[in-house]
């Protein structure tokens, strides 16, 4: 799965297959980490208009 | 009754019902949790599987439930990406049902991996060239998209919304909804179609062998395909079935004739690819490694006859794809649901002939019987686990959470 796991070789196929998985993982983990940051900055943003 | 923890404006039933409504369910998980211990504790001798029958009916359960609960990539496609707006009041129970079906198929892995200590060497170890690896990886990334998708549902609930972060969270995550979906349409598309690619690799295997483009058999699309068909259908046909327990209409008859109609032509266009390959596989890949048509179908008909062949593409396969694909079809509600029910019924046999029916294949020249297999009440149980594990899941969710938009306006 990764470089340093002994069955890791360097090529084409290993790039195409776990560039693939890894993309799906990060596009699942940015958007979920997008929604959260948000979410943090909106009750911000509301608790600052409450205030004035 | 009504409480603040039920969906606003929805009735639900007493707490004692609910309970009552459920206990068969849980009875049978639990019965189905100890078959999964004997097979895990005692090893496979726990079943009926042999030296000729290396697959248990479960693997035809996974299969099928993949397969039908490929209703939730196939409508977040059309809700999301699409944009088409009436799939959205179903979007939310197509998310619990692609849930149980996820979760389910990869349970059932779970038990067929016989070492679920060793379960994480297929992502560690992974074999890159194996469709089964790539299976793994795209299932288990899906399952974890679809419940994404499921949170935001989750954080809907009254009281949760009462609390700041989720109420924002969840409506930030349905902001970007169409992301998670499109990863879940790339997901799902390589893990339908890898196991259907699995064909292509047969060669030993005659009954199940077939050719294609470059790696990809067409078996490889046409799972693909027949997911998106028939999952949508699934979908409606469970909606109706919770309006039928529940004796409330929860979603207008618009959605399933959209739905219908989407999955009629789709149905159409898959049977219509499937009789092609099956006509060529029959006529040019079978001859040319020294089998006619009727070999297949001759040697233990009760079983294994040309029946089969028939009741997949004809009776489930043309006929349902005929009804939906008109107006008249789909406005005759009993007709819509028979439709879709011999459209999955269809898809079940697809899964099992290219599962099980191939092992059944005799494969050396003096083996001319067929192998005829009965599985084993641990392997029955197990495989009707989803049913009940289903049940619980989509009336918890029903009972808490809005996953029908329209019901308040149906069930003033």
């Amino acid at each position: 799965m990764f470089p340093f796991a002994y069955e890791w070789t360097w090529y084409f196929g290993q790039y195409l297959f776990m560039g693939a998985a890894g993309f799906a993982i990060s596009v699942v983990g940015a958007g979920l980490t997008y929604c959260i940051v948000k979410s943090i900055i909106d009750i911000m943003i509301s608790d600052d208009h409450a205030e004035h | 009754m009504t409480t603040s923890a039920f969906p606003e404006g929805v009735k639900r039933c007493s707490s004692g019902k609910f309970i009552l409504w459920l206990l068969p369910a849980f009875l049978v998980l639990l019965i189905a949790a100890y078959a999964m211990f004997r097979v895990w504790f005692y090893g496979l001798n726990q079943t009926n599987m042999n030296d000729a029958y290396g697959f248990a009916i479960w693997i035809w359960a996974d299969l099928a439930v993949i397969a039908l609960g490929g209703g939730a990539f196939f409508s977040g496609f059309l809700a999301y990406l699409v944009g088409v707006k009436k799939v959205k009041n179903i979007i939310n129970f197509a998310v619990v049902l692609g849930v149980v079906c996820y979760t389910s198929a990869l349970i059932l892995l779970g038990l067929d991996v016989g070492q679920p200590l060793r379960g994480w060497f297929i992502f560690w170890h992974a074999n890159i060239h194996s469709m089964l690896t790539e299976v793994a990886f795209c299932l288990t990334i899906y399952l974890g998209v679809l419940i994404v998708e499921f949170i935001p549902v989750i954080l809907e609930n009254p009281k949760i919304q009462k609390i700041r972060f989720f109420h924002h969270l969840s409506h930030n995550m349905h902001e970007i909804m169409a992301v998670f979906a499109a990863t879940g349409v790339f997901l799902s598309f390589f893990h339908q179609g890898s196991l259907g690619g699995v064909p292509g690799v047969l060669y030993g295997r005659p009954f199940a062998f077939r050719e294609g483009l470059f790696i990809w058999p067409w078996t490889f699309f046409l799972f693909t395909w027949s997911a998106a068909a028939v999952g949508p259908l699934f979908t409606a046909t469970m909606c109706r079935l919770t309006e039928f327990i529940t004796q409330k209409k929860l979603v207008k008859d618009d959605v399933y004739e959209l739905l219908a109609k989407i999955s009629g032509w789709m149905l159409l266009t898959y049977i219509i690819a499937k009789s092609l390959d099956t006509i060529y596989w029959a006529t040019v890949t079978a001859p040319a490694r020294g089998f006619a048509f009727m070999d297949f179908y001759s040697n233990n008909p009760a079983y294994y006859g040309v029946w089969i062949l028939i009741a997949e593409i004809v009776i489930c396969g043309f006929l349902p794809a005929l009804i939906l694909i008109t107006q008249k079809g789909r406005e005759n509600k009993k007709l819509l649901f028979g439709a879709a029910i011999l459209a999955i019924i269809g898809l079940c046999i697809n899964r099992w002939v290219m599962v099980l029916q191939v092992l059944a294949a005799p494969l050396k020249p003096f083996q001319e019987e067929w192998f005829v297999y009965s599985p084993a009440w641990t392997e029955v149980i197990t495989t009707i686990m989803p049913i009940a594990y289903g049940i619980v899941l989509i009336s918890i969710a029903y009972r808490y959470l809005p996953l029908f938009p329209q019901e308040k306006e149906l069930n003033p």
